[in-house]
């Protein structure tokens, strides 16, 4: 095991088999080079007081094989040394802890939301306060939902780049959480995010749901969502982007295919599944607050089991469609 | 290539087909020409006196036989010919579901008017004959003692009985109401509903509203139970249940003295009820008539925004749809057991689903009464138990008790610019 040292100070480890690999520093996502075990031994090894690693590991060596396009291309990272090494065998539940504890804390904040946001109306709280309660609020959502972005840009980012034994589980470290929830939240503005404010208003709008507003409803979400997932798939691969432009997500939908179709339409109706089991759950809230608080639990865990599951499909399509390695 | 394009543009012109149906639809021009011959029709029809045998009920017995008013305007007078109507024209509405003995029996769940008269002494109804146990009294003059006075009625019910009034109301504006598309109402109910946390209509706190949706599915938004759907309805049943002048729509009652009462005929067509549907249609809406005085203009200026910010607002929306200051979402709210009363004053046996299946409207529901002409509709709410404005907001329960805390509390100050408001909203 090679130890090292990012700039920003974080103490890292990789294998020796990757050593002159490039990658990404978890903590502060600069591109980091594992070095040569000589060099490590010169001066970059980390001692017994130094602070919480992060493990670099080659996901499945065997299986990993760079597409040589990506090796010619200078801007290519590959993103799978950020990957946890899950153990000398794949762990298809290496997830699981994580996700529960990550469903269980967003469905007590739900909760304590649907509890407080009535009061906070009913007592006209000043604009103040009610700023204040909802920065707290959001905030902790925002890192806590961050967290479950990181997990499945782990995901993705592994499977776009072909592995299929290895996930990313976040550890506490919450800076990594917070730059992928902005990541998301950012993808979401600069994409789908008037799509869906028009579907919604046109929700309330149109009254009783006929098969026409069904269809204008999934042409606002479908295309929407189907976007937003595009962006997140280039940004995968590229994981220096910080914008994408609409032409890398068409050259991206081409590269796909009539999967681009096929993804867009099943994550949209799961995505619709779980709005309406969701809201279900937020309205047993108010009434049966132990049968919702078990439903929204259930609904959270699924969502983000589901999400990754779904994510890790839609990547190795991406990876399979790679010019010239395909 | 070509192949290609052609596929592009169908595939466009496919995917284009529902926002353009839709947006011709919703834009589709709702206003109709009116009738002035039917207007004018429809007045002669409203200001009508009516009487048994009368020449205008063709092929009927004219009024009655039983009927609570012998003219529309008898009632809807407050503010001019389509008003509300003061205290002494409520009408008493009884709902009977049977418990224990008398389910046994096999009496059956049943509602209706107690009516005020009867073209003959026969006919004439009293509490007595909604159940053996209540006084054999008509409601003519007795009205006062189905009130309740500091919580108690003067008048106690049998278990499963319950004895409400409905207070006349207001016209002005019907045909603006009747206009609004049903989606704007459902708009409301979804708004609530997200505003306040997902909170269903069943709670108590929240004000959170709902539609009342007929067996067909259609959306109720007349009666103070939001029980009609439609100005057209709402006419034929108020000729067949206040004057006793059936009509296609609705059959009139058949007295409770004398179950055995034959019906000949109509007493009005469906031409009638639809000239007359068509002059409360033309009648104007309420305005908003701001004080002349600029301190009095300042305060009910200031009385708005109380009133937005104690969230009376909340359920008196100001405008709905294209309907500007109407101040109501048109939704069924649970108003508190203190205000619970009857059922929805459809003259018809419970059993008959009026309502999508277990939907009807609860005796603690009531539609938000829109508050356009508010200031000569007194006295206030549903029954007329508040002879005030400061009566009428503390009265309000459940869902809208936390706005009547909220004003309680205020500062003598802004609750008389509330009022000062209110009472801007006046009739045309």
């Amino acid at each position: 095991m090679i130890r090292f040292s990012c700039t920003c100070g974080r103490s890292l480890k990789a294998p020796e088999k990757l050593a002159g690999k490039r990658s990404r520093c978890p903590a502060c996502a600069a591109a980091v080079v594992v070095p040569q075990l000589a060099l490590v031994f010169a001066g970059h090894e980390s001692s017994a007081d130094s602070p919480p690693e992060d493990t670099f590991a080659s996901p499945a060596a065997s299986t990993w094989v760079p597409c040589p396009q990506d090796q010619d291309d200078p801007n290519y990272v590959p993103t799978i040394l950020r990957m946890r090494d899950s153990g000398k065998r794949p762990d298809p539940l290496i997830g699981v802890k994580f996700v529960v504890y990550l469903s269980g804390l967003l469905t007590l904040l739900t909760a304590l939301g649907v509890a407080l946001y009535p009061h906070v109306l009913h007592e006209g709280i000043s604009w103040l306060g009610g700023l204040v309660l909802a920065v707290v609020w959001m905030g902790a959502t925002g890192i806590l939902v961050g967290y479950g972005c990181n997990y499945l840009d782990s995901v993705l980012e592994y499977s776009v780049s072909g592995g299929d034994r290895y996930i990313y589980v976040p550890n506490r470290d919450s800076a990594p959480a917070i730059a992928s929830f902005l990541k998301w939240v950012f993808s979401f503005l600069t994409g789908p995010a008037v799509f869906i404010y028009l579907a919604l208003r046109y929700w309330i709008s149109c009254g009783d749901v006929t098969l026409v507003d069904g269809l204008i409803l999934a042409e606002l979400t479908a295309p929407a969502i189907g976007y937003w997932l595009i962006e997140l798939l280039v940004m995968a691969e590229r994981p220096e982007l910080a914008l994408v432009a609409p032409m890398q997500v068409l050259n991206a939908v081409r590269r796909l295919g009539q999967r681009a179709l096929l993804a867009a339409i099943g994550i949209t109706l799961a995505a619709f599944a779980y709005v309406c089991v969701g809201t279900y759950a937020v309205m047993l809230l108010h009434s049966a607050w132990p049968m919702g608080f078990v439903l929204l639990w259930l609904c959270w865990y699924s969502a983000w089991e589901c999400g990754a599951f779904a994510l890790r499909i839609v990547g190795f399509w991406y990876h399979a469609s790679r010019p010239n390695c395909a | 290539m070509r192949h290609s394009r052609f596929t592009s543009w169908m595939v466009g012109m496919l995917m284009a087909a529902p926002f353009v149906y839709r947006g011709a639809d919703w834009l589709r021009p709702r206003v109709s020409s009116v009738d002035t011959a039917a207007v004018q029709a429809g007045k002669d029809l409203f200001l009508h006196e009516w009487t048994p045998g009368d020449p205008l009920a063709a092929s009927g017995d004219g009024l009655g036989p039983v009927f609570n008013a012998k003219s529309c305007v008898e009632c809807h007078r407050q503010g001019g010919a389509g008003g509300s109507g003061p205290f002494e024209t409520n009408v008493n509405v009884f709902t009977i579901r049977p418990r224990g003995d008398d389910r046994v029996l096999g009496a059956r769940s049943r509602q209706g008017v107690v009516h005020a008269q009867a073209v003959a002494p026969e006919f004439q109804e009293t509490f007595g004959h909604v159940h053996p146990s209540l006084p054999a009294i008509s409601p003519a003059g007795s009205s006062l003692s189905m009130l309740p006075q500091n919580g108690v009625r003067g008048l106690n019910f049998p278990a499963g009985i319950n004895i409400s009034q409905r207070k006349t109301p207001a016209l002005f504006g019907a045909g603006l109401i009747d206009s609004i598309p049903d989606r704007d109402i459902i708009a409301n109910e979804r708004v609530q509903r997200l505003k306040w946390g997902l909170a269903s209509s069943t709670d108590k706190t929240a004000p959170v509203g709902r539609v009342l949706r007929m067996s067909d599915g259609r959306i109720g938004r007349f009666g103070w139970k939001a029980q009609t759907v439609s100005l057209k309805e709402f006419v034929r049943a108020a000729c067949a249940n206040e004057l006793g002048l059936g009509n296609p729509g609705q059959a009139q009652p058949q007295p409770m003295a004398q179950p055995g009462y034959v019906t000949v005929g109509f007493d009005l067509t469906l031409a009638q009820c639809d000239q007359l549907a068509e002059y409360i249609n033309s009648l104007p809406r309420p305005v908003e008539r701001t004080p002349q005085e600029p301190v009095d203009c300042q305060q009910a200026t200031a009385g708005k925004s109380v009133f937005h910010k104690i969230g009376c607002a909340d359920c008196h929306i100001p405008d709905v749809g294209d309907v500007r200051g109407l101040y109501s979402d048109l939704l069924l709210h649970e108003m508190g057991q203190e205000l619970e009363g009857g059922g929805d004053y459809n003259d018809r046996p419970l059993e008959e689903p009026a309502f999508k299946s277990g939907t009807g409207p609860l005796p603690a529901e009531w539609r938000t009464p829109p508050l356009w002409g508010v200031a000569r509709s007194a006295p206030y709410l549903h029954d007329g138990r508040a002879t005030t404005l400061q009566e009428a907001i503390s009265l309000h329960g459940s869902q809208g008790r936390n706005s009547a805390t909220r004003y309680a509390s205020l500062p003598a100050q802004e609750q008389q610019q509330l009022i000062a408001f209110l009472r801007t909203l006046d009739t045309p």
